[in-house]
């Protein structure tokens, strides 16, 4: 190996100043004062700590006796790298791989949960409050004035309900619908009877009520000119009517107290075949249950 | 070996990759002028010896970074100018005088440098040191470089931070003021 100067020769321009030669002469003949031993110890100690300490340059050793004067040459840089260095490499994407891989199952079994857990959850709303969500939706999209209308006596339970639900939430449905229908019918001879009186009735309720009771004459008439228009039309409960069934609506969520709380009022709405039906399936369902006097008396009664 | 060739740069490059004994031929080699132009510039043995020894505690905390790009001397010298700066702007100012004559007086003179020669010799020798010590800094330096080590006027530019005709003027009004001294 060689290193090279730089590329000036430096001696020649330098050689005509006057003089210099004397002087240099003479200069020469100066003490040639030099360090004393104890700095030359310390300094050669200095050198041979800062090796014993950290070497600068990691060496390659050679397996060969070095010859004298060798060390002019200086060794080759060592191609294996320095082990602390290397090992800290190592174990930086150790570590990471062990916090991800922990993170990556931690992740998974949080997913697998929840994608088990989710079917559940969201197909209770949907078995225990099918029924009263369609009527809701079958109202809303209903147009607002045909609502309070009477609905012809033979009318067809609404076919949606039906091809939506399992068989026998289907037929229980129907049950439902047909008793709901049945009560209609009822509802409807009461507001036949209320509506010639409605002006009368009007002083005790709000603005909102006597608009739609003040309503309710001209949309008879309308849906007397248009019955074939009333056939066609889902059955639209009246809000009260809709209020009552998502009252007393069967949810899988409720207590048997709140069971029992609907099939009463299901017997003071007049519902008694739904509520012995109902009440029959919570005899069933809870036979521990010590069911009230009365009813204990519906019960029994056929 | 090439003649372009360092051999105290291999000698560097050698104790860098861990090799002491190179350390200590390149010691051997430069201690000597290293020394002496610490004390005839700073003219003071303590101050002297604080900083050639911190000049080589230089070099030896910078071997791992060692570029060879120029000669080693010159690195070294830079080192030590460097150094005696910052002493110089640090501590008190240099001795000068009696007492640099003393502390100069004081250090061990060879065998045929004793003053049994002759007297003119003599006196011609003190006169030019005298006249050394009694030049501004930069003219002293520049002879110091010049005589001591002889080196040439760039590597005392590099040496110094000045510029080549810098250099050059003050080596003419450092050695015409040395050679009026000395015909005096």
């Amino acid at each position: 190996m060689t290193t090279p100067l730089p590329p000036q020769d430096p001696r020649e321009p330098d050689e005509a100043l006057p003089g210099e030669a004397e002087l240099a002469a003479l200069y020469r003949q100066l003490p040639q004062n030099e360090p004393g031993a104890a700095l030359d110890a310390t300094v050669l100690r200095a050198a041979a700590q800062a090796l014993e300490t950290q070497p600068a340059v990691p060496v390659e050793r050679r397996r060969a006796p070095r010859e004298p004067g060798d060390w002019v040459h200086p060794k080759p840089v060592a191609v294996t790298p320095a082990a602390p260095a290397g090992s800290a490499r190592k174990l930086r994407p150790r570590w990471l791989v062990g916090l991800s891989s922990a993170a990556a199952l931690v992740l998974a079994a949080g997913l697998a949960w929840r994608m088990h857990e989710s079917p559940r959850s969201e197909s209770a709303p949907m078995a225990s409050g099918s029924v009263a969500p369609v009527r809701a939706e079958a109202a809303t999209n209903a147009p607002m004035p045909p609502a309070p209308l009477p609905a012809p006596p033979k009318q067809p339970p609404p076919r949606i309900i039906a091809a939506a639900l399992p068989a026998p939430m289907a037929a229980k449905s129907r049950q439902v619908v047909a008793d709901k229908q049945a009560a209609a019918v009822s509802r409807d001879e009461y507001l036949a009877d209320a509506a010639p009186r409605a002006p009368a009735d009007v002083t005790g309720q709000t603005s909102n009520e006597a608009a739609t009771n003040a309503a309710k004459p001209a949309v008879a008439e309308a849906a007397a000119s248009a019955p074939s228009l009333q056939s066609t039309m889902v059955a639209a409960p009246a809000p009260v009517a809709a209020a009552a069934d998502t009252n007393t609506a069967t949810s899988a969520s409720d207590t048997p107290t709140q069971e029992l709380d609907k099939i009463r009022l299901l017997f003071a709405q007049g519902h008694d075949d739904e509520a012995r039906q109902r009440l029959a399936a919570f005899r069933h369902a809870h036979p521990q249950w010590e069911l009230p006097p009365e009813l204990q008396a519906k019960l029994r009664k056929p | 070996m090439d003649a372009a060739v360092d051999p105290d740069a291999m000698l560097m490059l050698a104790y860098a990759h861990g090799d002491l004994a190179a350390f200590e031929a390149l010691y051997a080699r430069h201690r000597g002028m290293l020394y002496r132009f610490l004390l005839r510039s700073v003219r003071d043995p303590h101050r002297t010896d604080e900083l050639f020894q911190e000049t080589w505690s230089r070099v030896i905390s910078a071997r791992a970074r060692y570029q060879p790009q120029a000669k080693f001397s010159t690195w070294l010298l830079q080192i030590a100018h460097n150094l005696m700066i910052d002493s110089v702007r640090r501590q008190r100012p240099m001795a000068d005088g009696d007492e640099a004559e003393i502390a100069l007086a004081n250090v061990a003179m060879p065998e045929q440098d004793q003053p049994d020669h002759t007297l003119s010799e003599f006196e011609r020798r003190r006169s030019l040191q005298r006249a050394i010590e009694q030049l501004p800094d930069e003219q002293r330096t520049a002879v110091l470089l010049r005589l001591e080590q002889e080196l040439s006027l760039e590597e005392i530019a590099a040496v110094t931070g000045a510029g080549r005709e810098t250099v050059k003027s003050r080596l003419r009004y450092a050695m015409t003021r040395l050679r009026e001294v000395l015909s005096e």
